[in-house]
C-alpha cells in the first residue's frame, strides 16, 4: 500500500478541488448571443466576459458580432434560430413581430431588456447656433440618419409627436441616409447641416470640432424619463423551453452591470477596447451613455409610447401589435 | 468603305447596290414559306419562354406554402399584386420608402444613363485607339489591366469621399462599372479586325479618319454591342449596390430601406423592377443601336 506522505496528500487535495470544476467546465451550457461591435451601447457584454460573470453563471457563451448598422441581419439570425440573445438597435424586433402579426403568425422575438436610455443626440454644425429647436424647424437643413428606419430617427420622430405634437413631415429638414462612420466626415466637409446618432459619433464630432451637441435625449432634452435606445431581445420559444438558462445569462448581465456602475470610469479601457475607439474619447462619450441592462415595465411602457407609436404611426408596425406581450417580455427581469 | 477619292461614279453605284442589300436582309422580300417558318419560330420561341417562366413561379409558389415561408419567400401572387398596386399607387400597406416608385426608377434610370453615357464617351474611342495603336496600347493598357480588378464596390467609399453623397457618386460608380466591359470588348473588335478588309481600304486610298468611320467601327460594332449589353447589366447592379450605401432615392434604397422593414414583398417587388427597367433598358439602348448599326450594316465578326 502506498505510504501518504505530503506531496501526494497536496495532489490529492487538489485533484478534489478541481475535479468538479472541470467538471463543471466541461458540462457549461452555451448560449449563442449576437453583438454590434465595435459599438458602445453593447460593451456591457464584453463587461460580462472579462468579469467571468458568464462563468460564474457556467455559460459559454458564443459571441457573433454584427459590425454597426447590421442589426437587421442579427435579428434575422436570431429569428432563424441561429442565435438565442441578440443585443443591438431597437426598432427590428418590433417590426420583424408586426410582419409575423400581420400575416396571422405568433410573434417569434421578445425584448427583454434595454441598456442607454435617451441615446440619441441631435448634433448640428458649427455654423448653426439656434437658441431653441423651435427657430430651426422650418429651414431646410439637411440631417444625417443611419437609415429612414434608424432608431434615432424613431426617437426624435416620438419626441416632436409626444412633445411638439408635430409629425415628421411638417418640418423641413430633409432626412439623408449616411452610415454612422460618414457623419463627422459629412458634417465637417459641410454636406449635411448635423445628424441625429449615438456615441461615439456625438464625441467624434465635438472633439473634431465638427460641430456641437445641440440636443440629447438623456439629458433630458427630447422630454423626460427617455426610453432605452438599445435593446437585448431573444426568441419566444428559447425563453419557454430553456427558460432557467435564459435567466441565468441575464443574471451574468446583471452582475456585469453592477461592475459597471460600481466604477464607470475604471471601465474605460475595456469600453475603448470594445468600440475601438480612443480611451480620451470613450471617457468623454461615458458621461453621455448608460450601457448598463434592465428594464422596468414603466421603461418598456415609456419605449412604447415615445417610438413604438411613432412607428405605428408612420406604418412601420402593425395597428394590430400591443407592446404585452407582442413586443416585450420581461420575465427574465429581475425586478 | 470610301472609294470616292478615287472612283466617284463607282461609289455611288456600291451604296446603291449596299442599299439594295439591307433592305433585301431587313426582312421584307422572304417568300411566303420564309414568312410562315419566321412566324412558327417566333410562336415556338413565345411558347417556350412562356413554359419556362411559368415553371419558375409554380416552383416558387409551391416552395413558399408548402414549406411556409411566406415572410422569407412570398408567393409570387402575393408580390405580383404588390407590384401593381405599387404601380397604380394604390398602396395595400403604407408605402415607408419616401417619393412614389415612379421617382425612385427615374432617379436610378438618370443615374444608369448618365454613367452609361460618360463611360460610352470614354471606353469606346480609348478601345479604338489601344486597339488599332500598338504604340498606345503599350501605354494605356497596364494601367487599365491594374484598374479592372478593382471590384466596382470597392469605389464607393472613394467615391463618397471625393464627391460626397449623391447622384455624382453613384454615377461614379457605374461609370467605373461599365467603363470595362465597354473597353475591352472595343478594344478586342478594334484589334481583331481581318487586316485584309484594312488593307483593301487602304489601297482604295481610305485615310486614317475614313478608315475608322467606314472600317473599324463598322466591323467593332458587334464587340462595341456586346460591350454594351454587359456594361448594362453591370450598371444596374452598381446602381442599387451605390444607392444603398451614397443615396436617398433610386430603386436600391427602396429595395434596403425595405429590408431593414422585414417587408419581404417589397424587396421581391423592388428586384422585379430592376429586373424589367434593367431588360427594357437594354432592348430600347442596345437592341435600337444593334438594328440601326449591326443589322443594317450587315456586320460579322471575320
Amino acid at each position: 500500500m502506498a505510504r501518504i506522505n505530503r506531496r501526494r496528500f497536496l495532489l490529492s487535495a487538489s485533484a478534489c478541488i478541481a475535479a468538479p470544476r472541470i467538471l463543471l467546465a466541461t458540462e457549461a451550457d452555451t448560449v449563442r448571443f449576437g453583438v454590434l461591435h465595435p459599438n458602445l451601447t453593447t460593451v456591457i457584454h464584453e463587461i460580462a466576459k472579462r468579469t467571468g460573470a458568464y462563468e460564474r453563471h457556467n455559460l459559454k457563451v458564443i459571441e457573433t458580432r454584427f459590425r454597426s448598422g447590421q442589426t437587421v441581419e442579427g435579428v434575422e439570425q436570431l429569428w432563424r434560430g441561429n442565435l438565442d440573445f441578440y443585443m443591438g438597435g431597437a426598432p427590428e424586433v418590433p417590426r420583424l413581430n408586426s410582419r409575423l402579426i400581420e400575416s396571422s403568425s405568433p410573434a417569434p422575438l421578445a425584448v427583454v431588456s434595454g441598456a442607454n436610455p435617451g441615446h440619441t443626440s441631435l448634433v448640428l454644425s458649427n455654423k448653426l447656433n439656434p437658441k431653441t429647436i423651435d427657430e430651426i424647424l422650418n429651414k431646410p437643413l439637411r440631417i444625417a440618419v443611419s437609415s429612414l428606419s434608424s432608431v434615432h430617427l424613431a426617437f426624435f420622430r416620438g419626441y416632436l409627436l409626444t412633445e411638439k405634437k408635430l409629425e415628421l413631415k411638417s418640418i423641413a429638414w430633409q432626412f439623408m441616409g449616411i452610415g454612422g462612420d460618414n457623419m463627422v466626415p459629412a458634417l465637417l466637409t459641410g454636406q449635411i447641416d448635423g445628424f441625429l446618432h449615438s456615441e461615439p459619433t456625438t464625441t467624434l464630432a465635438i472633439v473634431n470640432k465638427a460641430g456641437h451637441l445641440f440636443m440629447q435625449g438623456a439629458r433630458g432634452d427630447m422630454g423626460p424619463n427617455p426610453p432605452p435606445a438599445t435593446l437585448m431581445s431573444s426568441r419566444r420559444d428559447f425563453i419557454a423551453n430553456k427558460n432557467e438558462l435564459a435567466k441565468r445569462f441575464m443574471r451574468a448581465i446583471f452582475d456585469a452591470n453592477e461592475a459597471y456602475a460600481k466604477n464607470p470610469a475604471a471601465m474605460t479601457p475595456l469600453v475603448a477596447e470594445w468600440s475601438g475607439q480612443d480611451e480620451k474619447i470613450v471617457a468623454e462619450a461615458q458621461e453621455r451613455m448608460n450601457p448598463t441592462t434592465s428594464l422596468t415595465q414603466a421603461q418598456a411602457q415609456k419605449w412604447w409610447d415615445f417610438i413604438g407609436m411613432a412607428m405605428v404611426e408612420r406604418g412601420e408596425l402593425s395597428p394590430k401589435l400591443k407592446p404585452f406581450p407582442d413586443v416585450f417580455d420581461l420575465s427574465l427581469q429581475p425586478l | 468603305m470610301d472609294v470616292r477619292t478615287l472612283q466617284p461614279d463607282a461609289t455611288a453605284k456600291i451604296e446603291a447596290a449596299e442599299q439594295d442589300a439591307s433592305e433585301a436582309v431587313a426582312g421584307e422580300k422572304l417568300t411566303a414559306y420564309g414568312r410562315a417558318r419566321r412566324q412558327r419560330e417566333r410562336r415556338r420561341k413565345i411558347i417556350r419562354g412562356t413554359i419556362g417562366v411559368a415553371a419558375l413561379l409554380l416552383v416558387w409558389q409551391v416552395m413558399s406554402v408548402a414549406y411556409n415561408i411566406q415572410q422569407i419567400l412570398p408567393p409570387p401572387l402575393s408580390v405580383a399584386r404588390t407590384i401593381v398596386n405599387t404601380l397604380t399607387l394604390n398602396y395595400d400597406q403604407r408605402w415607408l420608402y419616401g417619393p412614389n416608385i415612379y421617382e425612385h426608377l427615374a432617379a436610378s434610370f438618370v443615374r444608369m444613363i448618365s454613367g452609361f453615357a460618360i463611360s460610352a464617351a470614354f471606353a469606346i474611342p480609348l478601345g479604338l485607339l489601344v486597339g488599332r495603336s500598338t504604340a498606345v496600347r503599350e501605354y494605356v493598357d497596364p494601367v487599365i489591366r491594374a484598374l479592372y480588378p478593382i471590384p466596382g464596390i470597392a469605389w464607393i467609399p472613394l467615391a463618397i469621399l471625393w464627391f460626397g453623397l449623391g447622384n455624382t457618386a453613384v454615377i461614379f460608380v457605374v461609370f467605373i462599372a461599365e467603363f470595362f466591359p465597354l473597353y475591352f470588348n472595343t478594344e478586342a473588335g478594334a484589334r481583331n479586325i481581318n487586316p485584309v478588309v484594312v488593307d483593301a481600304a487602304r489601297c482604295f486610298g481610305a485615310r486614317r479618319l475614313t478608315l475608322l468611320r467606314r472600317v473599324i467601327l463598322p466591323a467593332s460594332i458587334p464587340y462595341i454591342i456586346t460591350g454594351m449589353r454587359i456594361a448594362l447589366g453591370g450598371a444596374w447592379r452598381m446602381i442599387v449596390a451605390g444607392e444603398m450605401l451614397a443615396s436617398q432615392t433610386g430603386i436600391g434604397s427602396v429595395l434596403m430601406e425595405s429590408r431593414y422593414q422585414f417587408r419581404a414583398t417589397d424587396l421581391m417587388m423592388a428586384m422585379i423592377l430592376i429586373s424589367i427597367v434593367g431588360f427594357a433598358t437594354e432592348r430600347l439602348i442596345v437592341g435600337t443601336l444593334e438594328k440601326k448599326t449591326t443589322e443594317k450594316w450587315e456586320v460579322k465578326i471575320f
